[in-house]
Parts: structure tokens; sequence; C-alpha cells
């Protein structure tokens, strides 16, 4: 078989899928909508601005009516009220508070308590209680941070008054923080969540079309008896497959671009890299996903242990790749076995390029282990599928 | 000259059941050769071990001398195969899927054109040759099969039940335009089919297979001459298989015969 007739193959075959692709007119509005539908819930899920919860019904329970109680008091109520994170509603007692919570009336408290103003005038520390439901960890985390931020505020004015009564000549900022830190990203502007987790989603939705889509495909053309139109003509496997990955390449591409178009003008996500070398990604990505795919259908035994194979390698890659939190956030043991999922690779230089903007130096080890997976498991596969399907 | 098909001791085995047993048989230039089973007697295997389809377990085959197993692209250029199932694109037309088919057997596109337009009004079908195949009816769709495995003008054609679930008039016309391409292009053709009377009306030889093994192989006359001088292809059919009624082989009972497959749909 010729190269010149194998490439004449791969682009029929490329041209029948798209050309079939464009004619489906759910399919085509599902690849459309998905994207979207993904951005929308993400973006809103996870915003950029600070404020991550809204309009979060707490309690509050002041026990000490000494100077310091109705400070700390005033202090909470002044800060909350500038806030669009909280609401505020008094309760009487510990126990109070812990039935609102119960019952779902406030979703947290803080219990300011009756000896507090003693502990201060005493020269000791006092200590404020925050109450929070374990049962809503998300929302208690973000309470518990609020709240702190709000006391550490308070505190700080305090010792600041004391500091300033106590020593005439002091300056009370040297003398709380000597040393302080600031926060200088090496690009401007982004940073949200959404800037972090575009790449990711772009990859994953690489990942699953690539392992699924040719086998899918594939199996669809086996069910309807189209395949063996194929396998009967004189043509290259190759040509088969690689017509096949041609067509579902362009469409992640297409639906790539789509996806960062719409991060970009609805979500403001800050996009920096070249777009050849992100495109470069994505095929690389498609190939060594089609690659593991391919060779994952042809050696199982039958359409059921196929799934399990492909839901085996899925899943594990989809929550352990970084796709919706940084890797380093994982424990230790699951960080190595990050280091086996292609899809890490993927991810590290998307987000590299996306949003760094680094260049293709800075990415030379994702993608070259990209390629040696694409070539291997390519190479395996083709012949492996030939044998699969005249077996 | 070489025989137009050559099975040698042709086997196929799925795990431990043998679809077909060591079967030998040959079909000449120019000729009809029908061939005749119950449900699962190995029909469509032996056809698909032909056609390259389906790897033989054991034995060897060949096309116009051509081996299927290691000539397989030769091979795949001297025939063209009427499956059971249709071989179409439903979202394209007929001139759409003709092109693609005719593309990957090496056709110039002139050649397609012509051919297709030969071919599609032969069959009726040139008015709706910009209809999506997806609207047409089964008789409409399988002439659209027959000039699918037509388009490159094969040697051999393998016709694996043309005329099965068709209405007469169209089963009818299928069987004319079967004559006409063995008579007049001198097309050899490899027929399987469950009508007795089309077997008969077009076949020059019949191979009758049973379990996998080809147990009788004559003229359609000498067949019938064996059971009686009143005897049809059928009696003889009968006579040959028994009257048991077969199953084709699924997945839930013992005759289970794996399909080849790839991959699934996720």
């Amino acid at each position: 078989m010729s190269l010149s007739k194998t490439i004449r193959d791969i682009l029929t075959i490329t041209y029948k899928d798209l050309k079939e692709f464009q004619r489906n007119r759910i399919g085509l509005v599902f690849s459309i909508i998905m994207p979207m539908m993904l951005i929308a819930m993400f973006g809103y899920m996870f915003p950029s601005s600070s404020n991550v919860v809204h309009d979060v019904t707490i309690g509050i329970v002041s026990l000490d009516n000494g100077i310091y109680g109705s400070q700390l008091s005033n202090t909470i109520r002044i800060a909350l009220s500038n806030s669009t994170a909280f609401k505020l509603i008094n309760a009487t007692s510990f126990d109070d508070a812990r039935s609102m919570i119960l019952v779902g009336t406030v979703k947290g408290a803080i219990i300011i308590p009756a000896n507090l103003t003693q502990s201060l005038l005493s020269k000791n520390t006092g200590k404020v209680t925050i109450l929070t439901n374990p049962a809503e960890t998300s929302l208690s985390t973000a309470i518990t941070q609020g709240f702190n931020a709000i006391i550490s505020a308070a505190s700080r004015q305090l010792s600041y008054t004391m500091i300033k009564g106590s020593i005439s000549d002091a300056n009370p900022a040297f003398i709380l923080e000597p040393i302080h830190s600031e926060v200088q990203s090496i690009v401007s502007g982004g940073g949200s969540y959404f800037d972090f987790v575009a790449p990711g989603f772009i990859g994953m939705g690489v990942m699953m079309s690539g392992l699924t889509a040719v086998g899918a495909a594939l199996a669809r053309e086996r069910e309807v008896g189209t395949l063996d139109g194929l396998l009967m003509a004189p043509i290259s496997r190759v040509a088969i497959i690689f017509g096949k990955t041609l067509a579902q390449t362009i469409r992640n591409l297409l639906q790539g671009a789509l996806i960062i178009t719409l991060a970009i003008l609805v979500f403001n996500v800050h996009i920096r890299g070249n777009s050849l070398l992100i495109a470069g990604i994505l095929v690389l990505g498609t190939l060594a996903f089609l690659g593991l795919g391919i060779l994952a259908t042809s050696i199982a035994k039958d359409q059921e242990s196929a799934q399990f194979i492909l839901g085996l390698l899925q899943f594990p890659m989809m929550f352990l790749s970084g796709v919706l939190f940084p890797v380093e956030q994982m424990p230790v043991p699951l960080q190595y076995v990050s280091k086996f999922l292609p899809l890490t690779y993927a991810n590290e230089a998307l987000r590299k390029v996306m949003i760094l903007g680094a260049g293709i130096d800075a990415v030379i080890l994702p993608l070259s282990i990209l390629t040696v997976l694409a070539v291997v498991t390519v190479s395996l596969g083709v012949p492996l599928f030939d044998r699969a399907v005249r077996r | 000259m070489p025989y137009a098909i050559q099975a040698e001791n042709l086997t196929k085995t799925f795990g431990s059941f043998k679809a077909v047993d060591n079967i030998s048989f040959t079909v000449n230039q120019g000729e009809i050769f029908g061939l005749l089973g119950p449900n699962g007697a190995g029909k469509t295997t032996t056809i698909k071990m032909l056609c390259t389809l389906l790897l033989p377990s054991e034995g060897k085959a060949e096309i116009e001398g051509l081996n299927v197993v290691k000539e397989a692209n030769a091979v795949r250029k001297k025939i063209g195969v009427v499956t059971e199932k249709l071989i179409s694109y439903d979202r394209l037309t007929p001139m759409e899927n003709l092109n693609i088919f005719g593309r990957l057997y090496g056709m110039d596109t002139k050649t397609i054109r012509e051919r297709s337009e030969e071919y599609l009004k032969l069959v009726d079908l040139w008015d709706f040759r910009k209809t999506r195949v997806g609207n047409f009816s089964s008789g409409m769709r399988q002439r659209l099969n027959i000039v699918r495995a037509l388009i490159h003008d094969p040697e051999i054609i393998f016709l694996d039940e043309p005329t099965i679930g068709l209405d007469p008039t169209t089963a009818h016309n299928i069987r004319e335009l079967v004559r006409r391409l063995n008579k007049e292009h001198k097309k050899t053709v490899l027929l399987t089919t469950h009508y007795m009377d089309e077997a008969d009306k077009l076949s020059d030889r019949i191979g009758i297979i049973d379990y996998g093994k080809i147990i009788a192989l004559d003229t359609p006359t000498n067949l019938k001459a064996s059971v009686g001088p009143e005897a049809t292809l059928e009696d003889a059919f009968i006579k040959l298989t028994g009257v048991k009624i077969r199953d084709e082989p699924t997945k839930n009972n013992h005759l289970v015969r794996p399909r080849p497959h790839f991959g699934g749909r996720f």
C-alpha cells in the first residue's frame, strides 16, 4: 500500500466522518452546548471574587457586656453589615445557637464568652468560639475563614490601641508585624479558579473523547454494518484508524477553540500562550489517548471488558491528574499515581502555555512523554486492531 | 487459469465452537455458485473468510490464485461483497456513499460518477441520488448496497442473502440484475440464500452446508434428481439437512458464536 494512497484514504475517511457529523444536528448542537454548560457551571460555581458565599445567615451570641465584649460584638456587626457574604441573627446562648444550626435557621455561629473583657483586662488572652456545622464542610470552611479574618482585624486593632496607650513613642505596626509579605504573580491578571480549571477541562475533554471516540465510532460502524465496508476495501488499517483519528482531532480542536473563546468572552479567563502551541498539545494529547483507547479496546475480550478497562483509565485521570485541583494538593501516594497518568502531562503543558504563556522549551518534558505514549500505543494498537476485527 | 474461488480444508473455530469444519470447494470463472444451508450452518462465516473479513483458523482460501490472508488487499480489489447488513451511511446521499467507497478502491472522480450513474439507473435509484439514505426503504437500501459492491467493477461478487426481507418485485429485479451481471458482464457470483427457488433458478452449481461441513455439491438438476424425478430443490435440501428447525446462534444459547468485535459503545 503506497503512502500516497494511504494518505488519500485517511482523508477520505476523515471527510466522511466530518460530513456525517456535520449532518448530525443533535450531535452538533450537543458539541456546542456541552462546553457552554461546563463553562457556565464551573464559572459560576467557582467565581473569581473573594466572596465565596453569599447571604449566609449566621448567629451571634454575645455573653460579655464588658468593654471588650461590646467592642468585639460591634466590630463584627459593622464588618458583616459591609459584606454581602453574611446576615446576622442574635442568639441567646451556646445551646440556642446549636439548635438554630441544627434546624437550619443559621449555618454557623460566633460565641463571645462572658469572661472576655475580664480576661483581657487582666492581661490574659481571650477566646472567641466559632460554631460550625460539620455536615456542610465547605460552607463551614468559608464561615471560619470569614470570621477569622474579622476577629484577626479586631484583635489587631485592640493590640494597636493597647501598644499606643502603653508606649508613647512606639510604632505599633512595627511591633505587631515587623516583616510582612506581598504576593506578586509572574503574570499580570488572572489567578481565578476558572483560569486554573479551563485548561484542565480542555485536557479532560481531549482525554475522554480520545480514549472512547475511535472505539465508539468503530463499534457504531460495526453495529450498523458499515465497518465491514471499510474492512473489505483495499485500504490499510492505519487509514481507518488515522482517518477517524484525524476527524476526531479536528472536532477536538474546534471544541477546544469554542471553550477557550467562551471562557475569554464570558468569564474573562486569561489565555496567554501561543495558539499554535496549544493546538499542538491538543493534537498530541488526542493521539496519545486515541492510541491508549485503541490498545485497551483491542486487547479486551469483549465490549464489556473494553468498557471496564476504559473506565479504569478514565476515572483516575479525571480526579488524579489535576483537572479540578492541583496535583500538589493531593496526598503524596496519589501524587506518585498521578505521575503515571498521561492526562497529568497534558494538563501540565496546557496550564503552562495557557496560564503562564510559556513557550515550547518550558513544556518539552510533558510533550516528550505524550509523544512517546502516542507513538508506542498507536504502533501497538494498529496491528492489534487488525487482529481484533478479524479474529 | 486459476479458479475464481478455491477453499481448501477451510476451518473456523470460535473458542470451542467449530463454525466451519474443514470444507473444500472450488468456483469456476463466470459461474454462479449457490451456498445453501440452515441457519447457523456456516455460510456467512465461510463468505467472511473468503472476503478477508475473518482469518481462517485452519486451511487456506484463494481468490483468483491470491491467498486471502497473505494477499488480502489484492483480493479485496477483485471482490465485491453484498453482506447481510447494509453497508451505507445514512446521513449521506447515494452519490456521496458511492464516492466514498469508490475513492477507497482507488477510483478517479470521473469513473465514480459515470459508474454511479450507470448502476443507479440500473437499480432505479438515479432519481434519489441526492436523497439521504436514511430516508430510503429497505428495498432501496439493498439496491444501493448492491451498487456499492459493484462500484469498483469487481470480477467476483459475493451475495449473502441479497433478497432477504424484500418484496417479490424488488427481489425479482435483484435476481435479474445478478443474472445480467453474470451473463453480460461475466461476473463470477457466490450466492447464499434461504430461497430454494432463487438458488435453483440462478445457480450453475450448489453446495449445501450443514454444521460447518459441505454435505452435497452438484448442479441443481442433479441434486433434485438424487431425491426423485419430480423432486424440488427444497425436497433435496430437506432430505440432506433434515426437518429440525435451526436457530441462528445467539449469545444466549449453547451455539454461542462469538462475533469478532472491536471496542464498545461507551
